[in-house]
């Protein structure tokens, strides 16, 4: 390495000095210590207490924790997918050249900016069992059913009762499409218009245009978004607890059924003062989305089109 | 110096750094301009309640010219003392809640009060018994009580007349039976109104089974979950699905207002019975129609009990926590509540009553509660008792609340409900005592230390 070579290093390591501080600060020192706590009885007031693999032991019988997975798992399967490809399906209307195309662009994003709390204040009330608007907007339909076909479908109550709740969250989580589609978007623009040109010479109509030249061409946004989809969904927190806080219900929700991975890790954490088990959960949610992404990565390998490659 | 302009990049990284750390540390006197000692003092308290505390801090900080507290308003207490007592920067006096005394002081995150209250002539005799008792916990006294609460049952006097009824119920069996007299169902079958509806307001759902004559909590090493109190709140709880139904009841629920509005079940008559405390009183004249007419008697216990009645004693207690730098000045502070009428002028204010024995007949005259005397009574009756003090009591209250629900509701029958609460609670329970074990003979060295080191402080005297 020359004396310029040595100085270039030098200079390029000042100048991300900023992230390179950052980064040991805020993610690699929280990560050991992570580890190192999640060894530990540690109640955040007092001194850590060495207890070997304790904390892992006792998470491998604790259902609460299997409860959380459960919850996570299932909210992450059912919203992920769906967001995609409605913010896939949203991209492809809103590319069209119609009238007004900003201004449904911007109505469709809006309601990513929203902050989590808001949301969740929001939610809370449009997905009220007794005069919310969502179970407004679909009584007439259920009565609609219930007097042509004879059955009995009643609006559900979402927040209370454990069996809809999840489906209330997914329902909420659809307002945050916004950044995918806007993605999605982006993707869309790139797709060259000879492709589509050349599948209208051989007769291609909008179904298999779609099929066959627009899915391709954004297919590595699809697997971009299924991964932040699927990352976001496993922190899933703020919404679902602030959902719950109104209605008067333990932070988990009625029969434990809004209990997800982050909301246990902060109750261990901030409620019960058990920070080396959080810990140890913490960690153990780590892996578990670092094998989803990886996982996510090997199968979309031979299904994923890049231009450039 | 050169090096530095030379380098304005390294330069602005060691000023923002310096600047950060600064940023962190504390002010160093903690004096106000005239001297005075300042004392921190943290409360959740807000509006009407935070402006009774101030007026309190007022008075104290013009009677004398030592120490001046300052308050400060956060939501969030438990956690917000424990973070900051965590990082070594505590309030001086911090309020809080009687169920949080026993994590507090297990994690050596307060300072122990005997020797102060030694030093300040403060005996347990000045207050009343239940109150006293949440303040202590494993044989050291860890905070002063301050305003106080038991809680009662509160009923619909018109509803009451409407089936028949002009005196409160005198067993839960009796109360049920009203319940049943006052539920109202609508043609599609869904409850228009109920009488009593156990997760209204909830927010002691885990000590229902006091009422059929056991705790949760033998106080020592054992949960009660499976022992004959809890055996019958749960076939009790499970009695309102059975009667009800479970769909129903969720949907009656999910209709209820928030609880500081006029949409308040209990205000709107949608609940004709409550357990609720003493506070209610200023909510009813806040948010409840003007003709709303309301009764307040002490919630009946069931027959199978050998109590006429239970109440829960619920107290806001001042603390000190652990690392606090003017721990003398604050304890001048909280002798004056108690010593000097401060206490009394905070009940006042706060619509409630004090945790002292005795109280200046001043006291019963100006204050606003038409049934004080329904409370005062319970209080002192031997039927009121504070919340179980576990270690692990955040636990143990999410978990219980997520039980009874699932009890009520019945998505779980009453053996299989009980069965789980009791192993979790009891593996929670263990879990905390070897904790304890281990470091018990240290911290109790520790406490010790520090109470003999306090008993010989010399606290300025009254109006000093």
């Amino acid at each position: 390495m020359t004396r310029t070579d040595k100085l270039n290093t030098a200079k390029g390591l000042l100048f991300i000095s900023p992230w390179i501080l950052g980064f040991l600060a805020f993610a690699l020192y929280p990560l050991l210590a992570t580890l190192y706590f999640s060894f530990m009885d540690y109640s955040v007031l007092a001194p850590p207490v060495p207890i070997g693999a304790e904390n892992y032991a006792e998470l491998a019988n604790d259902t609460n924790f299997m409860k959380a997975v459960f919850n996570t798992v299932f909210f992450a399967a059912i919203s992920v997918p769906l967001n995609t490809a409605l913010a896939c399906f949203l991209a492809v209307l809103l590319n069209f050249n119609v009238l007004g195309k900003s201004f449904f662009r911007t109505a469709f994003f809006l309601p990513s900016l929203v902050p989590m709390v808001c949301l969740g204040v929001i939610w809370r009330w449009l997905l009220n069992g007794e005069v919310g608007l969502v179970n407004q907007a679909i009584g007439p339909f259920a009565d609609f059913a219930n007097a042509v076909l004879g059955t009995t479908f009643d609006t559900p109550a979402w927040l209370e009762d454990p069996a809809f709740t999840k489906l209330g969250l997914v329902v909420a989580s659809v307002w945050g499409l916004g950044h995918a589609m806007v993605i999605f978007l982006a993707g869309l623009q790139e797709a060259p218009v000879e492709l589509y040109e050349a599948a209208e010479l051989d007769g291609a109509g909008f179904w298999s245009k779609l099929r066959h030249v627009t899915l391709p061409m954004v297919s590595p946004y699809i697997l971009f978004n299924m991964i932040m989809g699927f990352i976001a969904a496993f922190q899933v927190f703020a919404v679902p607890f602030v959902m719950m806080d109104g209605v008067n219900e333990p932070p988990g929700g009625p029969g434990g059924s809004m209990l997800f991975a982050a909301t246990y890790i902060y109750l261990k954490a901030f409620q019960d003062w058990e920070m080396g088990y959080a810990c140890a959960m913490a960690l153990i949610f780590f892996l578990l989305v670092v094998s989803l992404t990886i996982t996510l990565m090997k199968l979309s390998e031979r299904r994923v089109y890049y231009a450039g490659k | 110096m050169p090096c530095l302009f030379k380098y304005p990049f390294l330069a602005f990284l060691g000023a923002s750094s310096l600047l950060f750390l600064a940023s962190c540390s504390r002010s160093p006197d903690g004096l106000t301009e005239d001297g005075r000692t300042i004392v921190t003092l943290w409360t959740s308290w807000a509006g009407t309640e935070r402006a009774g505390i101030d007026s309190v801090v007022e008075d104290f900080n013009s009677a004398q010219d030592k120490i001046y507290v300052r308050t400060l308003n956060i939501t969030d207490p438990q956690t917000k003392i424990m973070l900051a007592t965590a990082g070594g920067n505590p309030p001086d006096i911090a309020i809080m809640n009687n169920q949080f005394i026993a994590p507090y002081a297990e994690n050596n995150a307060l300072t122990p009060l005997d020797g102060l209250s030694e030093a300040a002539g403060i005996t347990p005799e000045q207050f009343v018994k239940t109150f006293w008792e949440t303040a202590t916990y494993r044989g050291r006294t860890w905070a002063i009580p301050l305003t106080c609460s038991v809680t009662t049952l509160h009923y619909n006097k018109k509803i009451f007349r409407e089936v028949g009824y002009d005196r409160p119920p005198e067993t839960l069996e009796e109360l049920e039976r009203i319940n049943d007299l006052i539920t109202q169902k609508r043609d599609d079958g869904s409850i228009a109104r109920i009488g009593h509806f156990p997760l209204e307001p909830g927010w002691w759902r885990p000590e229902w089974s006091n009422w059929f004559g056991m705790g949760s909590y033998d106080g020592e090493d054992r949960m009660l979950f499976q022992d004959e109190g809890w055996q019958d709140a749960a076939q009790w709880l499970a009695s309102y699905h059975q009667r009800f139904g479970k769909d129903e009841l969720i949907k009656l629920r999910s209709g209820f207002g928030r609880f500081s509005s006029p949409q308040n079940p209990f205000f709107d008559g949608k609940v004709a019975m409550v357990l609720q405390g003493i506070w209610m009183n200023r909510f009813i004249e806040t948010f409840a129609p003007d003709d709303f007419e309301y009764g307040v008697a002490p919630f009946p216990a069931s027959e199978k009990a050998d109590i006429p009645y239970f109440a829960i004693a619920d107290a806001d207690l001042a603390v000190i926590p652990k690392g606090a730098d003017h721990v003398q000045e604050a304890f001048t502070f909280m002798r004056y509540l108690i010593e000097d009428g401060g206490l009394e002028k905070l009940a006042l204010a706060h619509g409630k009553m004090t945790s002292l024995k005795e109280m200046s007949p001043d006291f019963y005259d100006k204050h606003d509660h038409p049934y004080l005397d329904v409370f005062l009574e319970i209080a002192n009756s031997g039927f009121a008792k504070a919340r179980p003090q576990l270690a692990q009591y955040q636990n143990y209250f999410t978990d219980t609340n997520e039980a009874a629900n699932s009890l009520l509701y019945g998505l779980v029958t009453p053996d299989e409900g009980l069965d789980k609460i009791q192993s979790r609670q009891q593996k929670a329970l263990d879990k905390k005592q070897l904790r304890w074990s281990r470091v018990e003979e240290s911290y109790q060295d520790l406490w010790q230390e520090q109470i003999d080191e306090t008993k010989i402080y010399n606290l300025p005297s009254k109006n000093n």
